[in-house]
């Protein structure tokens, strides 16, 4: 008999495994936002280096001749990417992040800007590497 | 001289399977091009998944070899059309929701819904698995929960959408009867 024919569309314990699913993920989401300290800071780094550590507070645009075309925005304690060169721009419509853990990708770029607790009570301004 | 990988099976004519094979691959392509749209309306990173539906639709109805090969040819699809980096990122997801699509569909008797939301959460994971690997950061894992999310529902619609077309399928094309 073929497998296939008597195959149902959804089991009760189904559903159960897809809400742990869905809580899991919530729960990850949540319980990053807890570990978010008071100064966080912005990480960019391309293929694995870290090019610049740029502290949240200090508002402007930014951009790296290691990052090509791409703009990085901090406003408002958050940073976003606003200019990307990359075909998709999944990049600019993740918009801004401010928690530490929180992140942005651009994939076609080797990009990634990741959130950061300041190591120190004095937090990081802005270094480049 | 005998091939070593047998696509056709026994019971479809060549012009069948030939017929077969064209229409899930253009109904993969197509729903491709859909998804994009969709894509842009979505948060950052959520792709729906439907043209994993084609590959589903293979390993249910053909074989898992068919599969396999609309797999590849789905992802050489994305590359023409979408470049290097997201032809890599697609044959990674692509790959990872083809095994275990094959495993639970041709191995167990897990239902529609289950097996197309495990599928997409292996398509989310193994792109994200690729991107960590060409960004050389953990930091895109920060991605998975809103994928996870968006992986159980489109999942869901997928496992649905399955079981009103597979029977249907079987109607058009008869049953290639990959026994137990």
């Amino acid at each position: 008999m073929n497998i296939n024919e008597d195959r149902k569309l959804i089991r009760a314990r189904d559903i159960v495994l897809i809400a742990a699913v869905l809580a899991a993920a919530a729960a990850v989401y949540f319980v990053t936002g807890i570990f978010s300290g008071d100064k966080p800071y912005a990480v960019i780094s391309c293929g694995g280096e870290t090019i610049a550590e740029i502290s949240l507070d200090r508002s402007g645009d930014y951009s790296f001749p290691e990052t090509g075309g791409m703009v990085f925005t901090v406003e408002n304690g958050g940073i976003s990417v606003r200019e990307s060169g990359c075909p998709d721009k999944i990049c600019m419509r993740t918009g801004s992040v401010s928690r530490a853990g929180e992140a942005i990708i651009c994939v076609p770029n080797r990009t990634a800007v990741t959130v950061k607790n300041a190591p120190d009570e004095d937090g990081v301004d802005v270094v480049l590497r | 001289m005998k091939m070593m990988i047998k696509f056709r099976p026994d019971s479809i004519s060549a012009a069948r399977y030939t017929a077969l094979m064209g229409l899930l691959f253009a109904v993969s392509a197509a729903l491709n091009w859909l998804e994009s749209l969709f894509s842009a309306f979505l948060p950052a990173g959520m792709r729906i998944g439907l043209s994993n539906i084609a590959v589903m639709l293979a390993i249910l109805c053909v074989n898992v070899p068919s599969a396999l090969l609309l797999t590849v040819l789905k992802s050489c699809f994305v590359l023409m059309t979408r470049g290097a980096t997201a032809g890599a990122m697609s044959l990674c997801g692509s790959l990872a929701a083809f095994i275990v699509t094959a495993l639970l569909f041709r191995k167990t008797k897990a239902s529609y819904v289950l097996t197309s939301v495990l599928a997409a959460l292996a398509h989310s994971m193994g792109q994200l698995c690729a991107a960590c690997m060409l960004l050389k950061t953990a930091s895109v894992f920060a991605y998975f929960p809103v994928l996870a999310a968006s992986s159980a529902a489109a999942g869901v619609l997928t496992g649905v959408a399955l079981k009103v077309i597979f029977p249907e399928m079987v109607k058009a094309f008869g049953s290639t009867g990959h026994i137990r």
